[in-house]
């Protein structure tokens, strides 16, 4: 009995250590983010790549699964509304649920699949084949030659994507109210103009940049923590992704708290 | 420079050597590639100027690594066990080629290695310099 209760309080500690210290990372980079001295034409230059790499690499994939994906629940949702006869919730039920909630959701998970765990492989096997201490030896500081590009990267990368997303469920939306409800462009555009609330843009706006921020953030960590052996990597991307998922959920359900207080 | 000091393996030979400059003096990238390519010419080395560290050969490493450390301000170069990234040579005519042929680039060159190495530097006083 005791042994269990020693495993679950080492077990609480080393979550709740690794809370921590990614805390602390991610207070350490928001600080470099603001500070003028870490923009160079070096970081300047990993930030373009990254964009590419990130944002204009992946547009293909990604409006094929937006296309597929938002025209299957935008018909999926018009028609249950109008089945259920909730038509006078079309325009909450767009904005709050389509644009505000699983826009930035699918988005997130796709960037987290495809950057989240290609960064974390990228730093573990930097620091694997002392790459990483090849940059100490010639005084760059890899918080912001490596780290830094690629963490605003993935929150311009996420507020983005997630636009682009809700442009293509929008005009799904669109596509099927004129085909469901016979609603034309205008009363469609009113519709959407009518259910705007600021406040849900600002929460919408500060999810995507945090979303963003942390599926960055927790791989470079976890790719840090690698050690110098090759059979580190695979573990550092495990826990990497991991914890990407939980930040995902924890940040979701503040976002949801945050909009409904 | 070592073993231990690696080429960046996601950049070429010139973006490896132009980060020094772009990082630690702001150069703009055209400026630091024109600078990088100018020192790889001075060796004779501008076709590897695209090549990524593992397409590179022992040799064009070494010279890589060299020319690399030499984009620092008033490069004072330090050469830690030169033959670990060079097994395949005999003696320290290469480097001693390649060092003089690039003698404008750096201020002074310190190599670090094992007595039992002195014969592949053609040193019988190499004692005398023992740390």
């Amino acid at each position: 009995m005791s042994r269990i209760i020693e495993n679950i309080g080492h077990a609480t500690i080393d979550i709740s250590k690794s809370f921590f210290d990614t805390l602390s990372f991610a207070v350490k980079m928001t600080f470099k983010i603001f500070d003028k001295k870490s923009y160079n034409s070096a970081t300047t230059s990993v930030l373009i790549n990254q964009i590419y790499f990130t944002s204009v690499e992946i547009l293909p994939l990604f409006i094929i699964v937006s296309v597929t994906l938002g025209t299957l629940i935008m018909g999926i949702v018009l028609q249950t509304i109008k089945n259920m006869g909730l038509d006078q919730y079309l325009g909450n039920i767009l904005m709050g649920f389509a644009v505000t909630e699983l826009s930035p959701f699918v988005t997130v998970l796709l960037l987290a699949l495809r950057s989240g765990s290609a960064i974390n492989t990228e730093i573990a096997t930097m620091k694997v084949s002392k790459e990483l201490d090849s940059l100490k030896s010639f005084h760059i500081d890899a918080n912001i030659y490596l780290f830094l590009p690629r963490i605003i990267n993935g929150m311009i990368s996420l507020v983005l994507l997630s636009g682009l997303f809700s442009i293509v469920l929008l005009t799904s939306g669109f596509i099927f109210s004129k085909t469901i409800f016979g609603m034309g462009l205008n009363a469609y555009s009113n519709l959407l103009a009518n259910s705007v609330h600021l406040s849900d843009m600002v929460i919408l706006f500060v999810k995507c940049l945090t979303f963003g921020f942390f599926i960055i953030l927790i791989p470079i960590r976890h790719g840090m923590g690698a050690s110098y052996e090759l059979t580190s990597i695979p573990i550092s991307v495990l826990h990497g992704m991991i914890r990407v998922f939980s930040a995902i959920v924890m940040i979701e359900v503040l976002s949801l708290i945050a909009k409904f207080i | 420079m070592s073993s231990d000091t690696p080429l960046l393996s996601n950049l070429n030979v010139w973006e490896n050597m132009a980060l020094i400059k772009q990082y630690q003096q702001n150069f703009s990238k055209k400026d630091a590639k024109n600078l990088a390519i100018q020192y790889l010419r001075q060796l004779n080395l501008e076709s590897i100027a695209n090549t990524r560290n593992p397409d590179l050969k022992e040799e064009e490493r070494f010279c890589g690594l060299l020319l690399r450390a030499a984009m620092v301000n008033d490069a004072v170069i330090l050469i830690y066990k030169p033959f670990k990234l060079l097994p395949a040579m005999k003696d320290f005519t290469f480097i001693h080629n390649i060092l003089i042929n690039m003698d404008t680039l750096y201020t002074q060159c310190y190599i670090f290695d094992y007595t039992w190495n002195k014969n592949r530097y053609r040193m019988n006083d190499a004692e005398e310099y023992c740390v």
